[in-house]
């Protein structure tokens, strides 16, 4: 009897587990929404972009969080490293964020049909003004992320999408 | 549903979980932020991880096909090789397959099947009153997909082993018949992919060394990489 139900119990969170897929255009892994600003990029992903803290990170880093789901019954590839992130300061200037990628890890990846993943990137200050500016905006060019979708500039910040080229340019 | 059943539908939920399970080892994430992650790395989430894209089916099969000659008890038995001598079987029978992908094209592995017989061969003298027969193959083959739909073109190789037994009162014992044979058979199969790590599929098996030997097969598979790294 205990056996039967180990296989049971297998079972079904095997069938659960099988069954399991991002739902299209849900924004949610497993009923829990994406963090952040929901943006379709015109192709198979399906994108999120929030801001998070990490106690790792130094004073200079912003923590940008990316939740995509690929509603195609194909694979996509996702590239992250193609993204840039800029800083709007408080003094109306324009500062470029460099990612921390001490590993290089940041590559092209692909992503299963109806599957999804979380990142978090970190995105430093090249300098200490721009780190303590208070009142700033982080703005990252999302455009190029999902590689089934035209190549665009998709800027997204701090919850906001804006769909032309910013202002002033990215940097 | 029957012991193996279990056992085969276990081994499809083992299949299943294993992907999220090999993410927990026990290390302490203390970030998960890229470049200060210790337990995990960038694009846990990537189909590009490594791993075998494992498969396993579990379904029913029946197979059509002419017994070979058997004697029971004391009279030298033979079955005439007509049509209505044909030894099927059908619903009972668990058919297992466990495959390996091999660049999203091919796959390999093998099948195992057993059940009993719903039909026994008639022979002239003592009946057979019921049967059992037990398979086992190799399979090659290769596939592809579109949309949701995957068709494939296999080849197996292996035997069959069929045991015959006669009427008899209970608790008396009896002679049974065992029989042997090789097998060698092209297949197709087409499959329907629920979600892409769940497909339901069936085929059709043709013997490529005997008349009046063929098989159906229907599955439910479940597939450790995402339809098979087919697409």
């Amino acid at each position: 009897m205990r056996r039967l139900s180990l296989v049971f119990t297998f079972a079904i969170a095997g069938a659960g587990s099988a069954c399991y897929v991002y739902a299209p255009r849900s924004y949610a892994d497993l009923g829990t929404p994406f963090p952040g600003a929901h943006v379709q990029l015109g192709g198979c992903i399906d994108l999120a972009v929030g801001y998070a803290e990490d106690a790792q990170t130094g004073p200079r880093g912003r923590v940008v969080e990316y939740s995509f789901g690929n509603h195609c019954f194909h694979h996509v590839d996702v590239d992250l490293a193609t993204i840039r992130a800029v800083e709007y300061g408080a003094d109306q200037l324009v500062r470029p964020l460099v990612v921390y990628d001490p590993r290089h890890e940041l590559r092209p990846l692909s992503l299963d049909a109806l599957w999804l993943g979380h990142e978090r990137i970190e995105y430093d200050a090249v300098d200490d003004v721009a780190a303590s500016a208070p009142g700033s905006t982080i703005c990252v060019d999302v455009g190029r992320l999902d590689r089934s979708a035209p190549k665009q500039e998709r800027w997204v910040c701090t919850g906001a999408v804006v769909t032309a080229s910013l202002p002033g340019g990215p940097v | 549903m029957s012991r193996v059943a279990w056992v085969g539908v276990a081994a499809l939920a083992i299949i299943a979980v294993a992907g999220r399970a090999a993410a927990a080892k026990g290390c302490h994430e203390t970030s998960h932020v890229v470049g200060h992650e210790h337990c995990t790395r960038f694009g846990n989430w990537s189909r590009d991880q490594p791993g075998p894209a494992l498969v396993i089916d579990i379904g029913f099969v029946r197979h059509r096909f002419q017994s070979e000659p058997f004697s029971l008890g004391t009279g030298a038995l033979s079955v005439a090789p007509t049509r209505g001598d044909l030894a099927t079987v059908s619903a009972d029978p668990m058919a297992n397959r466990i495959l390996v992908g091999i660049d999203g094209l091919f796959y390999a592995g093998a099948d195992f099947d057993m059940g009993w017989l719903s039909t026994v061969p008639r022979g002239s003298g003592t009946p057979a009153a019921s049967g059992v027969l037990g398979e086992a193959h190799a399979i090659g083959g290769v596939h592809i997909a579109e949309w949701r739909v995957s068709v494939g073109a296999e080849l197996a190789i292996g035997g069959r082993f069929t045991a015959l037994a006669p009427t008899a009162p209970p608790g008396v014992v009896v002679e049974s018949a065992f029989a042997t044979r090789r097998e060698l058979e092209a297949r197709a199969t087409i499959d329907f992919w629920i979600t892409p790590h769940l497909s339901l599929g069936g085929g059709f098996g043709k013997s490529l060394i005997t008349t009046d030997d063929t098989r159906f097969f229907l599955y439910l598979g479940g597939h450790l990489k995402a339809m098979d790294g087919m697409r």
